[in-house]
């Protein structure tokens, strides 16, 4: 018999689809006021009574507090999100109620893919999450720039879910088999299947050498998408990267744990060069969060003595980081329209001092500059990489985080030093003022304050 | 006299997995042809799923075949929906003019 209690959030995600896409046609207001207490609904039930959902899916008692955190933090991420989308699709005119359906799409496809326990499933999910998001790529039907990323950010997308299909059907073919917990004793045809799954999930994630969408997908779509890309789908990904790392046993592999340092050494430094020449925000952020993925899978691949905690603190640091900064991007407008130009920022500090400190103290936290919680993050990181003797990588990384600091340095030079020469409009919308106060209050006393985070990490996972 | 092994529907799906790869990176003229590319790596894992799923007696690999069916499906009505905004706008779908997004 099937055990529906273990879905009971998918389904939950399912309804709540089904009743915007009746509701939506009446009314595009209710949609958001409905999904926000749907998803503060479903927030609240996993918070008392995730856990006892996946006693009995045959988890281990850690993947369980992996998915149950993780699917928290992703209905969280998205009442912040439908709250945030209203205001900057209605200034580009965009106002429609088929966005909230694709962000739900997506939530739901990340859902399925985080929870998923054989590979049938985390394809299902991934497709879901991937095809909603090209459509939320190209949703300015009437900009040529968004029409592109969408067309790029699809044909290269489906392009990688055909290298994930090919790899699943290898290493079915030796295995005979989709389960995660009966995929053991590999030979060489699913060391290459397994790799080909690699690779199109690093293409998801973004890490570097499969990172060539991502400026220009960043860039051309609408900055409330770039937002949604650049975080929880990106989250959810990263999630079954993990899971699959660690419960396929990837470290006993050789050659894919070759793949897996080469990946990593190769996002630092792409993420950290690459962004040097930048003069649009938007791939500067692009290029910060290749960056990023490069620590993430550090973090990773040093997981054994620091838990799966590390890890998880610097994907919840730099989820909030991210949600801040574009929280004061979206916030600003020029005459022309979206703040597009790092130069666009400059003498930000003379129109509305508060986002200048707010966007000071994001960029200082992504640099690792320490009273802020970044700096933190990475040092967790790098102490646990050390420890497991991946010495060479570690050194990358910091070699990698100094380069980053100039670039967001240089930000913050012409956020305060400049003159500026367009008019920056303030967008004064209420939403994403608390959005970027909550987050900078954050990552600001967390120095002051860290037991609440530390202790939630370590219950959970020791 | 030789059978057919498992063996033959492997090299058949990676050489239909090679065609379509090359497909798509040789291809420097049009947008529709990508697509098909696309659809014929999909077809290539769908080959091996079903042989494999032959030749080790297991059905799962015949249901997964059917879910990437619909899902192949989906996706290339998603990337013609795309192409048809794209195409009202620039007029053309020729690959190498999709350059306006770069450094």
């Amino acid at each position: 018999m099937v055990n529906f209690y273990l879905y009971l959030p998918e389904i939950f995600i399912l309804v709540l689809i089904l009743s915007t896409l009746t509701l939506g046609l009446l009314n595009r207001d209710s949609s958001i006021t409905l999904n926000t207490i749907g998803f503060t609904l479903l927030s609240i039930f996993l918070m008392t009574n995730g856990y006892g959902i996946y006693l009995f899916s045959g988890f281990t008692e850690s993947t369980i507090n992996l998915v149950v955190l993780s699917k928290i933090i992703l209905s969280l991420g998205s009442i912040i999100f439908i709250l945030l989308l209203k205001r900057p699709l209605k200034n580009e005119n965009l106002y429609r109620y088929e966005y909230i359906l694709f962000v739900l799409f997506a939530t739901l496809g990340s859902f399925v893919l985080i929870s998923s326990n054989n590979f049938l499933t985390a394809f299902i999910g991934l497709e879901l999450q991937s095809l909603s998001l090209y459509l939320m790529a190209a949703f300015n039907t009437k900009d040529l720039n968004s029409n592109e990323a969408g067309i790029k950010y699809f044909s290269l997308g489906a392009l990688s879910s055909g290298f994930l299909l090919f790899g699943i059907s290898m290493v079915y073919f030796d295995t005979g088999n989709f389960l995660f917990q009966n995929l053991n004793n590999f030979t060489y045809i699913s060391e290459i299947g397994l790799s080909l799954i690699l690779i199109s999930l690093f293409f998801k994630v973004s890490a570097a050498p499969f990172h060539i969408w991502t400026p220009d997908v960043y860039e051309g779509s609408p900055t409330i998408s770039t937002l949604f890309f650049a975080t929880l789908p990106k989250f959810a990904s990263l999630i079954f990267l993990f899971r699959v790392y660690h419960e396929l046993n990837i470290t006993d592999i050789e050659s894919l744990n070759y793949i897996f340092q080469i990946v990593c050494a190769i996002s630092l430094l792409v993420g950290a060069y690459g962004a040097i020449t930048q003069k649009i925000i938007k791939r500067l952020l692009a290029f910060s969060s290749i960056n990023h993925i490069g620590f993430i899978l550090l973090g990773m691949m040093s997981y054994k003595l620091m838990s799966e905690g590390t890890l998880f603190f610097y994907l919840i640091v730099y989820l909030i980081t991210t949600f801040g900064i574009f929280a004061v991007i979206l916030n600003l407008r020029t005459v022309e329209g979206e703040v597009i130009k790092i130069s666009d920022l400059n003498g930000l500090r003379f129109t509305s001092r508060p986002k200048a400190i707010a966007l000071l103290v994001f960029l200082f936290s992504l640099a690792g500059i320490p009273p802020f919680a970044g700096f933190f993050a990475k040092f967790f990181i790098l102490s646990a990489s050390v420890n497991e003797g991946l010495y060479l990588l570690s050194i990358i990384a910091v070699i990698s985080s100094v380069i980053a600091a100039f670039y967001y340095l240089s930000v913050i030079k012409n956020m305060f030093f400049n003159e500026s020469k367009t008019e920056l409009l303030l967008d004064n919308n209420k939403i994403s003022s608390v959005v970027f106060i909550i987050s900078a209050l954050f990552v600001t006393l967390f120095f002051f304050y860290p037991d609440p985070l530390i202790d939630l990490v370590d219950t959970l996972f020791s | 006299m030789t059978s057919l092994t498992y063996n033959h529907f492997f090299i058949l799906s990676l050489v239909v997995f090679m065609i379509g790869c090359f497909g798509l990176f040789l291809n420097r003229r049009n947008m529709i042809l990508i697509l098909m590319c696309i659809e014929i790596i999909l077809l290539a894992a769908n080959i091996n799923f079903v042989s494999a799923s032959v030749f080790l007696n297991d059905i799962n690999g015949q249901v997964f075949s059917i879910f990437i069916l619909t899902i192949a499906a989906a996706e290339a009505a998603i990337g013609l929906a795309i192409l048809v905004i794209y195409f009202r706008n620039k007029g053309e779908i020729d690959v190498t003019k999709i350059n306006q997004l770069k450094d």
